[in-house]
């Protein structure tokens, strides 16, 4: 049986996580590893220790590799991070025939061209994704063999810091393994939260990590949008922690056992103690301080999205907002969305095919990795070799 | 590195070098680097002795193989590769083996091949040896003959026998007729059979002297001898009265001592040159060479019949 094993990386502020997969035939995969481990090192997405960062993130591939018993040469990263930008890039060029039908030779130009803008110095792109084709203007969604002047090609081209890049790079390549793909952290969970109908309806994807938010809009079935937002469940959790003046840990407890994003009027009178356990020196406060704290700072992180998105782009959102990640599970975050970008939200549930336990949507940018990898894989034919010297070296190594 | 990898402008990061500068941060990446260096080694030294397995069992098999080769060739005796000294040929040879058809070149008896040679009396020597993979090398060394002997036993025909130099009796084959009928007769000589063949006859080396001298010095008297006897030949040291008696066409009978042949033919050839030149040489009865410096012609008188003896110096 032909097969492929593919890992998926994402180290996030909260926590690494590795999954392995199999991906057999070229069409089918089966997730056989998964590794989550506490992140140290890492700070808004970005590492601050490398050594630290390295150190969780390869015990998470082993972890990963032992539970799956499989061994990973190469791996797709996600990258997250504020150093990220996305830039739309559009390039034209003149059919070349003379017949004016377009041929592949045009449109490996144009996407070239649109690939190769310049960016500042210090900067290297992390991803193209492809929008559309235009021929003479109209949008068309394979341009080969049609008649035409000129031919257009739009990419959504995310550009990051290099020396972050180099960073990521050097933690994976430090454990022997190739980065065979880097996709950004929205593009990732967005694929796998959302149906293509939702993208081509026109979806907004919010992952709200730990320390930032990730975001991408989906209009036509491409992506038109993605952001990182510097704000994620630890600023909610430092808001009430500064906010009630209780320790991190304290506040991390009320904002997951009572917090709420909006005031809910129903009980916002009702005290809690801060602590609990009847400890001395606890206090109670009003739950509507806490959902005050909580609600600012929601209101703040989607109005910073809304902020990045047009009004135009807000309303072509046919499908809604879908909220993903692991601080989306704070309580009526959805309404407080709504409040503020005034749109259709749920809240994201990982595909039926994924284990119950990575049903959770802070598995979503690694599952999405993993979908990402099997999209890649599948138009080439399976690179697994079965062959005896293969499974020899395999064996060895 | 970096510095010089910045100034090339990266457009993606594709273009960063994931292979240059991987320093193993942490225990367990070092720990995973070892082993992959382990097993790189080990792989190494598998793939080696793998290597030097193969090489092995290549030499074994080809040492194997041709150890078959010889087996599978040596099936069959395809060709006898035959030499001589002499006049045997290579047809008589087979004729004379008569070894099986399709004889297994190992089924070979070497050593009753030679003894079979050897027992023919002609053949002097034999050297047999195989030549892989399938020809049988049999060099032989012949007799020369130098008399030849008359035999009858009982009442059957008689028989023609050669006599080579070493005394050995044999019935030639092969010769020519005309050289054959030159040699001379061997007569007075008891012969003993053993076996099939005859004992070998003592002293011949000494009469052979006698007709390889006349054969070479003085080939026209050696023309006209008929026959030896040795009637009177002892070939025993110190047997001073040994004589051997030569019949000749010309000159009657001409009587030979055992002691410096080329001397006494000298002699003789004076003689018969003076009998010549008198054409007296048809009336020599005998002429008798073995006292020392002289010699006895006894002539025969054509008118009465009487001797007359004459004594040459």
């Amino acid at each position: 049986m032909n097969s492929k094993i593919v890992g998926a990386i994402e180290i996030g502020t909260s926590k690494v996580i590795v999954l392995v997969g199999e991906i057999i035939r070229g069409n089918s995969l089966n997730i056989i590893g998964v590794s989550e481990i506490p992140s140290i090192g890492v700070k808004k997405g970005e590492m601050i220790d490398l050594k630290a960062a390295s150190l969780v993130t390869h015990e998470a591939i082993r972890a990963a590799e032992k539970s799956s018993k499989a061994t990973l040469d190469k791996a797709f990263l996600a990258q997250t991070g504020s150093h990220l930008m996305g830039i739309q890039n559009t390039a034209t060029v003149k059919v070349r025939s003379a017949d004016n039908i377009i041929s592949a030779s045009d449109i490996q130009r144009v996407q070239e061209e649109a690939k190769s803008k310049e960016l500042d110095a210090q900067r290297v792109y992390v991803n193209h994704i492809r929008n559309f084709f235009k021929v003479d203007n109209k949008i068309v969604e394979n341009p080969i063999g049609m008649e035409g002047q000129q031919l257009s090609v739009s990419y959504w081209s995310i550009s990051g810091d290099v020396n972050r890049i180099k960073d990521s790079l050097r933690v994976i390549n430090g454990f022997g393994l190739e980065v065979e793909n880097m996709v950004i952290s929205s593009v990732a969970s967005g694929s796998i939260v959302t149906s293509e109908t939702e993208r081509k309806n026109g979806v907004l994807v919010i992952d709200i990590g730990c320390g930032t938010t990730d975001y991408v809009a989906y209009k036509d079935g491409v992506v038109i949008k993605t952001g990182v937002v510097p704000i994620g469940g630890d600023h909610f959790t430092n808001d009430l922690s500064l906010g009630l003046r209780v320790n991190n840990k304290h506040a991390e407890k009320l904002k997951l056992e009572v917090g709420k994003a909006v005031i809910d009027d129903s009980d916002k009178e009702e005290k809690v103690w801060l602590i609990g356990g009847r400890t001395i020196g606890d206090r109670n406060v009003k739950r509507l301080a806490i959902y005050q704290i909580l609600n600012a700072r929601a209101e703040e992180l989607f109005g910073i999205i809304k902020k990045q998105l047009s009004p135009i782009e807000i309303r072509e959102l046919s499908a809604g907002v879908v909220l993903t990640g692991g601080s989306s599970h704070l309580r009526k975050i959805d309404e407080a969305a709504n409040n503020v970008l005034n749109a259709d939200i749920r809240l994201a549930e990982n595909p039926n095919w994924a284990d119950s336990e990575l049903r959770d949507p802070k598995y979503s940018t690694a599952l999405g990795l993993l979908h990402y990898s099997l999209k890649t894989n599948n138009p080439h034919l399976p690179e697994e070799q079965s062959g005896l010297f293969h499974r020899l070296a395999k064996m060895l190594f | 590195m970096e510095h010089r990898e910045d100034k090339k402008r990266l457009s993606s990061w594709r273009d960063i070098d994931q292979t240059k500068g991987h320093r193993s941060l942490t225990p367990i990446a070092r720990w995973k680097k070892l082993q992959y260096y382990g097993k790189l080694i080990g792989s190494a030294a598998i793939v080696v002795c793998c290597v030097l397995g193969a090489l092995w069992a290549l030499r074994i098999v080809q040492i194997k193989s041709r150890s078959i080769r010889v087996e599978g060739v040596t099936q069959i005796l395809k060709r006898i590769d035959f030499e001589t000294d002499g006049i045997l040929t290579g047809q008589w040879c087979k004729d004379f083996l008569k070894l099986p058809e399709s004889v297994p070149f190992m089924d070979v008896n070497l050593f009753q091949v030679k003894t079979q040679l050897e027992s023919f009396g002609q053949v002097r020597s034999v050297v047999v040896e195989r030549q892989f993979p399938d020809t049988l090398k049999i060099h032989i060394e012949e007799y020369r003959p130098v008399l030849r002997i008359a035999v009858k036993e009982d009442s059957k025909p008689a028989q023609l026998f050669l006599i080579s130099k070493e005394g050995i009796v044999y019935q030639g084959v092969g010769y020519q007729r005309e050289i054959i009928g030159k040699l001379p007769f061997l007569t007075g000589v008891p012969l003993n059979k053993v076996g099939n063949s005859f004992q070998r006859l003592e002293g011949m080396e000494i009469i052979s002297r006698l007709i390889s001298l006349a054969n070479i010095k003085k080939p026209h008297l050696y023309a006209n001898w008929k026959s030896l006897s040795c009637e009177q030949f002892d070939h025993r040291v110190g047997a001073e009265w040994s004589r051997i008696r030569v019949s000749t066409k010309d000159v009657g009978e001409v009587i030979f001592g055992t002691q410096d042949f080329s001397e006494q033919l000298d002699r003789l050839d004076f003689i018969v040159k003076n009998l010549k030149a008198s054409q007296k040489e048809g009336r020599v009865e005998y002429i008798d060479l073995s006292t020392d410096t002289q010699a006895a012609v006894q002539l025969t008188s054509v008118f009465t019949g009487k001797k007359q003896s004459q004594v040459r110096q």
